[in-house]
């Protein structure tokens, strides 16, 4: 039951996308969520959706790995669009019932909204089904170097591996909390019935245990690390050594030209609309 | 009459993926009052499965267990009353202990029967009683005891309970030569005294040659052997066949066997080979 929650949802294919630097994945991702809000119209929404949908495929996961992430947001994008259809009061009138007044411009402004976050979901998807979550803190230290030119360089250093150990962690613990739990079912806890408070109640039993097993772990893993010889990042080499290759310089043309490509849509809109008659 | 009957377990791990393992293939086993079962196998033999499943933490596959000859799946108002029969001590359950005291976790299984403050004390006194712990150390904090005294709590939170079935995965390890024998000698202590049937799981040969009296050998999910210690014992080969040790004694009884003394290759006790060496110098014991 526990064992389902996988966290960091890698899983390695081995396609392109995962042989790319996590640097420049991770870029490409902030680029992109960007760009979901600077486009402005359809047009220039749909040519992200374009190249989302090629990195889609081109991840070799399934598809319906990308759509259980949608379908944990349903409820969110129904109330956002809902929102924005009554609250849009321009264009055509197709509905008008009591106080709801139902637009043609607030449906499309519904249509836009709803289509931004689902490209917001999917592309972060993206990113989290072809990194390991290692790779990504490691990213992020390394995109953060700069900062120890005002004398952050060891919290830089500190806080991806606190990341690190704790991605490291999760399913240690979701085990200890496994055998913790069936220890204590052994013992007659009653975990599932019983009001609130009862309830409450005996998660004790279950919560204590595993907080002390977290900080005896915890001075354990600080023991042996200074066992090692840690004493933080000044100086530490990398076993696994981030190289930008060829690929990356590639998908880094690509997304330029997708991302001019937003903004030019977003100027031409009109003059584009004019070559394709029939919309 | 048997207390506890396992017939035609299956359980397998990981179905519907490329990784799946019978962990419990087709096992039927029955353990009478008074009976102490040793359960040894390799790492993945399916021991802790096995175990899980009789107090119905692990619903098998396939297969019943019956509990006095009610099925505890169906026969039973709900699992928690099983799981007071069959009283499972886990692999280092001094990691289970929480209360402020030790008194108060011994006496929180007990609780959770819905017993009475008097009979939750007895009970308590009981358990630590049997497990050797004094008055004084019932009022510590559990957390403030030795890794022995932990694992002792711990199981004296099980024997509160009084099972009729008292199982216990690796009680042993991790502790010294010492705590080892002050908890297997508890663990018969708890049979001579309450007639309980006891299941230990372990991959100690020497630890079972002293405490058990059947051997149940698992491999691959399937019983290989089910027998008397020394029966076991005597199929050596087929033991270390499957990764498994003999205790030390029998394999010396076995190399000597080899050389043409006359000595019994299902020795497993010092005692017994002691006997044997001096019966063959011609004197009858020291």
């Amino acid at each position: 039951m526990m064992s389902d929650i996988t966290f960091g949802q890698f899983i390695d294919t081995g396609s392109f996308l995962h042989k790319l630097d996590p640097r420049t994945k991770l870029l490409s991702l902030i680029a992109f969520i960007v760009f979901v809000f600077v486009a402005g119209n359809f047009l220039s929404l749909g040519l992200l959706s374009i190249i989302l949908l090629l990195a889609i495929f081109s991840s070799k996961i399934p598809v319906k790995m990308y759509l259980k992430n949608l379908k944990a947001i349903l409820p969110i994008l129904i109330i956002t669009a809902l929102l924005n259809v009554f609250y849009t009061d321009n264009g055509m009138i197709l509905l008008d019932w009591w106080i709801f007044t139902v637009t043609t411009g607030g449906v499309f402004r519904a249509l836009f909204m709803a289509a931004r976050i689902i490209l917001l979901i999917l592309s972060s998807a993206v990113l989290s089904y072809t990194t390991s979550p290692t790779s990504l803190t490691g990213a992020i230290e390394s995109l953060l170097k700069p900062l120890k030119y005002i004398g952050l360089g060891n919290a830089v250093h500190t806080m991806a591996m606190t990341m690190t150990i704790a991605l490291r962690f999760i399913p240690t613990l979701i085990e200890e909390t496994e055998k913790i739990m069936n220890a204590q079912k052994a013992r007659g806890a009653n975990l599932d019935s019983g009001n609130v408070i009862q309830r409450v109640k005996a998660l004790l039993p279950i919560l204590i245990p595993l907080l002390i097993s977290s900080v005896r772990r915890a001075y354990e893993l600080a023991e042996a690390m200074e066992c090692r010889c840690y004493n933080g990042g000044e100086g530490r080499t990398k076993y696994r050594l981030m190289r930008y290759s060829r690929l990356d310089f590639v998908a880094a043309v690509v997304l330029l030209f997708v991302f001019s490509g937003v903004i030019l849509l977003n100027i031409f809109e009109e003059l584009v609309l004019k070559f394709i008659p029939f919309i | 009459m048997a207390v506890i009957e396992a017939k035609n377990l299956v359980f397998t791990y990981g179905q519907g993926t490329p990784f799946v393992t019978h962990a419990v293939n087709n096992v039927s086993f029955c353990v009478n009052r008074g009976e102490i079962i040793g359960i040894i196998g390799h790492t993945g033999s399916g021991k802790s499965t096995i175990v899980q499943m009789l107090n119905g933490l692990i619903c098998p596959e396939d297969g019943v267990i019956l509990l006095d000859n009610n099925n505890i799946h169906t026969d039973f108002k709900n699992l928690r009353e099983v799981r007071f029969k069959v009283g499972l001590v886990f692999q280092y359950p001094e990691y289970q202990l929480f209360e402020e005291t030790a008194f108060k976790d011994i006496a929180y299984g007990p609780r959770n029967m819905g017993l009475s403050e008097n009979e939750i004390y007895d009970r308590v006194r009981y358990a630590a009683k049997s497990v050797g712990l004094t008055d004084e150390l019932l009022e510590k904090s559990p957390f403030d005891l030795s890794g022995g005294e932990k694992r002792r709590v711990a199981i004296a939170g099980i024997i509160a309970m009084k099972p009729d079935v008292l199982v216990l995965d690796e009680p042993t390890a991790g502790l010294d030569p010492k705590g080892r024998d002050t908890i297997l000698s508890l663990i018969k202590n708890y049979r001579d005294e309450t007639n309980a049937a006891v299941i230990i799981v372990s991959h100690s040969m020497e630890d079972m040659a002293k405490t058990a009296d059947k051997l149940l050998v698992m491999n691959k999910g399937k019983i290989e052997m089910f027998d008397t210690v020394s029966s076991v014992f005597e199929n050596a080969e087929r033991l270390t066949e499957i990764g498994l040790d003999i205790p030390e004694v029998t394999k010396i009884a076995v190399e000597l066997n080899k050389k043409g003394f006359k000595i019994p290759k299902t020795i497993y006790t010092v005692a017994d080979m002691r006997d044997a060496i001096v019966s063959l110098k011609g004197g009858n014991g020291l």
